[in-house]
């Protein structure tokens, strides 16, 4: 295993520690010999034996044979041949990835401070860890960081775009033009004075990187995109995934060896926690910094499990075969449901408090050890404490399970990184530690969902619904106690209550949470008091109430806003902007009455935007409206607006895949033509226009959504704003 | 128990090409009893085949074992097995969704290793468990269409459900196979619905119209057909 040192005087050091991964295999007697022949024609060192090893949840332990592979490099090769050539025998441990094993074998992890001894050849012979992936007061390493961004004003230079490049360095900025020789002989100059340890990009993996490459080796030139010079540069091919019900494309990846490159565009962590929470996650997952930003959360925990299963000794399953129990239509209806949501009641409410529970299920699933191998245990049964609530499943007594014992570390160090953001005065040590909190907040996040989800190494469907049915009766524990104190709830959805008392001050509702965590033995907190809040109707049916879609002023000024436009990715920034003046004006009021009274400066401004609309003054960037593929363009049977602009692009010669972004204005929705209906921003020159009717129509249901519930009508509205 | 009794029933229309058009959900249910789907009929594997709409037929089928006091396996693939509509067809029968519900056991498998694990290994001792003769597979080679499962690990496990299906069509158990047609991105995987169909002793196909729904039986003693008008789908 290659590991990189970074010295204390400075030196980056290419050290190179023997280890020896193993895996294990059962096989019924009749394919063994063959098994041991391919073992044997193995091209390096194999060594293997005879031991007993736990599946997890099991009872009693399988004999397995341990295979270990001398030569790393050969691991992943081999065990795939061997998965091919022996389909009867099961496989454990095959597909954990080598650097996140190396981390869990040595106990050490992502930029960790380790001393490590050396032979002269840059051998270790030993390293250790000084410190631990729990600690909160660790510093960041001094790294050095090259930008590298395309000159471009196009929103993906996928699309087009100019090809010039931009590089930072040590706060400098070059723009590195002319043609590609020119600029491949800079780069590479750049990269090998500087020589940084991070290559921090935008649109690296998609466009940069790889153009750069082809680049290079079409003038047969030099690019040390590497530190390491034995190795290329690693690429995985963009592909398009499921996550949450939506399809989404990943960028593919250009890793390198010996450095870091970052993409700011291909990469959720570094885009939702910056590179303190990308760090934080890849030190307590133990997931290679690369993998980490460009992976899904959900690989972090599995991580964190699968440390915990390789430290237990247990066997980690190459496939989960392990379906759901059959159980009756009716008990699956009582099961299978999600958490407990009570729909809002549609208007604007003043002096309103909203109650949280304090990562919710996470903590249930700790509370109450619910993990795969603890649900419907064998031991407990008949114990009436186990029993989880409406559904018949129950959880064990006895044991902690896996995924509790992983979990609660991570519970305990965003407990403690609240607290030293709360003590913290300086802004820039509070913004480290909210990134670093946010970082635990999605592992959370996500470790509900890996409970159920089909590729989790311990995911199990009666867990998920455990928890779920534990989150139903806690949130009607936390209704009735907050009615016996007088409270009235306005809305409730899984682990949030909104709740009104004429009279209540924030002390009351502190005492309200207190005597809710009491009774339900788990931690809520006051998220605020708002001095209004708005729960905004249907769009489709104004009667009906929308659960989560809302806006409310808390006392301290802050705004919190859900659901609409103003928080949507794909609503044009001309719609925001409308809504969120609308807002702004509304937020002037501190009580109904003055909410009222608030109504003809918010009519006035939808009408000078309408006005704005009407007269042409739009820009591309106010009207451009972002969407998602949600499936291959080939696909696409019915003409809408994303389909024809993909078409329009494809036809350009990109390349698209189902969960791509792309960008367009609506030119003339009406059209009888299609192509005319919608153009893609990459494509437009001078000669487009834009279709007023149709973004007059999102503005004035971004703002009806918000004046509704204060009695304006679409009629009313529409009439009262259309003065041009 | 028996919760209704089966009786023959008589389609009142017939479409041009003398198909039965099916006018209530309880006509429905009567279709798919005289079809290949009905206990008695020669017992083996069964394939209804077509667009997504066959999951909403192969409930219904499940629905009419239940009904008839059969237990019913149901081995959901691509998660699509919906107790509401199993409530409203047995309110459509006037008999209560929880008597219905009880009859029929469901497991999901979100894998292929998953659904293969539990036509080959956990079905058998369900079969026992229950004492059902029927098993409904919804969608089983959806989750071999995933991308990310190697084409020869999912030939391999493809050939290892069939032959289990086999055995279990050899022993007298009644297997409906609903399946969806292949996605255009299957690849070498597309041929499994052909496959199976091969191997299927009867085959029913369904196809969209726009004035409703056509099911078509091939393998029985004559080719037989029947219309659900559009409007009939549509509520139930």
């Amino acid at each position: 295993m290659v590991v990189w040192l970074l010295g204390e005087d400075g030196r980056r050091i290419r050290a190179v520690d023997p280890f020896v991964p193993t895996c294990y295999l059962t096989a019924p007697p009749s394919i063994r010999e063959h098994l041991f022949r391919l073992l044997r024609r193995a091209s390096c060192r194999i060594s293997t034996r005879e031991v007993e090893r736990y599946e997890l949840g099991a009872l009693r332990p399988t004999p397995v044979l341990e295979v270990s592979v001398h030569a790393p490099a050969q691991f992943s090769s081999l065990t795939q041949h061997l998965i091919r050539a022996c389909p009867d025998a099961q496989f454990f441990h095959v597909d954990v990835s080598l650097p996140q094993r190396y981390f869990y074998d040595r106990q050490l992890f992502p930029l960790v401070h380790c001393e490590a001894a050396l032979t002269v050849e840059g051998r270790i012979q030993s390293i250790q860890a000084l410190e631990s992936p729990w600690d909160t007061d660790y510093g960041f390493p001094p790294l050095t960081i090259m930008e590298l961004s395309p000159d471009s004003s196009s929103s993906n230079p996928n699309h087009g775009g100019r090809d010039s490049l931009v590089v930072r360095m040590d706060g400098e900025e070059r723009l590195l033009e002319g043609d590609d020789a020119d600029m491949v002989q800079r780069l590479n100059q750049l990269l090998v004075r500087q020589d940084p340890d991070i290559l921090l990009t935008d649109w690296g993996d998609s466009y940069l990187l790889p153009r750069l490459m082809i680049m290079a080796d079409r003038l047969r030139m030099a690019l040390a995109l590497n530190r390491d010079p034995h190795r290329s540069v690693g690429t995985r091919k963009p592909h398009s995934y499921f996550s949450y019900g939506r399809i989404l494309s990943h960028a593919g990846a250009r890793t390198l060896s010996g450095r870091l490159h970052l993409d700011r565009h291909n990469s959720f962590a570094l885009a939702e926690m910056g590179l303190a929470g990308l760090i934080e996650q890849a030190r307590v997952a133990k997931v290679d910094l690369q993998q980490m930003a460009r992976t899904t959360t959900g690989t972090g925990i599995t991580s964190m499990q699968l440390e915990i299963a390789c430290r237990d000794g247990l066997l980690i399953p190459y496939r989960k075969q392990e379906p759901e129990a059959f159980k009756s239509a009716l008990e699956l209806l009582q099961t299978d449901q999600g958490g407990l949501v009570f729909a809002p009641i549609v208007g604007y409410h003043e002096q309103v408090g909203e109650l949280d529970f304090s990562s919710m299920y996470p903590s249930i699933m700790v509370r109450f050890n619910i993990s795969p191998e603890t649900v419907n245990c064998r031991c407990c049964r008949d114990e009436p404490a186990a029993r989880v609530p409406e559904i018949g499943h129950h959880t064990c007594r006895h044991r902690q399970g896996l995924v509790p014992r992983t979990l609660a570390p991570l519970l305990d160090k965003r407990v403690r990184y609240k607290r030293l953001m709360a003590a913290a005065t300086q802004p820039a040590a509070r913004a480290v530690l909210d990134q670093r909190q946010t970082a635990l907040k999605w592992l959370l996040v996500v470790s509900f969902g890996y409970l159920g989800y089909k590729n989790a190494r311990f995911g199990r469907i009666e867990a998920h619904e455990s928890v779920t049915a534990y989150s139903r009766d806690l949130l009607l524990q936390a209704k009735e106690v907050a009615e016996r104190q007088g409270y009235r709830m306005l809305h409730a959805i899984v682990d949030s209550l909104w709740l009104v008392k004429p009279g209540a001050v924030k002390a009351d509702y502190d005492r309200l949470a207190q005597a809710i965590t009491e009774q339900t033995r788990l931690s809520i907190g006051v998220e605020g008091l708002y001095h209004w809040i708005g729960f905004l109707p249907s769009r489709v049916n104004p009667l009906m109430p929308v659960p989560n879609q809302f806006v409310g002023l808390f006392d301290h000024g802050v705004m919190k806003i859900r659901g609409i436009e103003i928080r949507r990715s794909d609503a044009p920034l001309l719609v925001k902007r409308a809504q969120a003046e609308v807002l702004r004006c509304l937020s002037e009021a501190r009580t109904l009455v003055e909410l009222r009274e608030q109504i003809p400066q918010a009519l006035e401004i939808v009408r000078t935007y309408r006005r704005y609309l009407h007269d042409g003054h739009a820009t591309v960037e106010e009207l451009v409206i972002t969407k998602s593929l949600s499936k291959e363009p080939q696909a696409y049977r019915h003409q809408t607006l994303s389909m024809i602009a993909a078409q329009e692009l494809l036809a350009r010669g990109m390349s698209l895949q189902a969960g791509d972004t792309i960008h367009y204005i609506i030119t003339d929705a009406d059209a009888a033509y299609p192509p005319d209906r919608a153009r893609a921003v990459a494509g437009l020159d001078g000669t487009w226009s834009y279709d007023v009717s149709a973004y007059d129509n999102l503005l004035l249901k971004a703002t009806l959504v918000l004046l509704m519930p204060l009695g304006v009508t679409a009629t009313s509205l529409n009439e009262s704003t259309a003065g041009c | 128990m028996a919760l209704v009794q089966q009786q023959a029933m008589e389609f009142p229309f017939r479409t041009e090409n003398g198909g039965a058009v099916i006018h209530a959900p309880r006509h429905l249910l009567a279709a798919l009893r005289r079809s290949a789907v009905s206990t008695n009929q020669p017992k083996g594997l069964v394939l209804l085949s077509g667009p997504p709409s066959v999951y909403r037929l192969g409930l219904c089928a499940a629905v009419d074992r239940a009904l008839a006091g059969e237990p019913v396996l149901y081995l959901a693939g691509a998660n699509v097995f919906d107790p509401f509509l199993v409530g409203r067809l047995a309110r459509a029968s006037r008999v209560a969704p929880a008597h219905v519900l009880q009859q029929i056991h469901v497991s999901r498998a979100f894998t292929c290793h998953q659904m293969v694990r539990l036509v080959t290994d956990c079905l058998p001792l369900a079969l026992r468990t229950y004492d059902a003769r029927f098993v409904i597979l919804a969608g089983p080679l959806d989750t071999l269409y995933d991308q990310s499962v190697p084409e020869p690990e999912a030939m391999r496990l493809f050939r290892a459900m069939t032959e289990a299906l086999q055995d279990m069509a050899g022993h007298g158990i009644q297997v409906l196979c609903v399946s969806p047609l292949a996605p255009p991105e299957s690849g070498g995987r597309s041929k499994f619905v052909a496959t199976l169909r091969a191997q299927a002793h009867r085959v029913i196909d369904l196809h969209e119209a726009e004035d409703g729904l056509w099911l078509q039986e091939e393998g029985g003693p004559g080719p037989r057909r029947w219309m659900i008008p559009r409007l009939l789908w549509n509520r139930l």
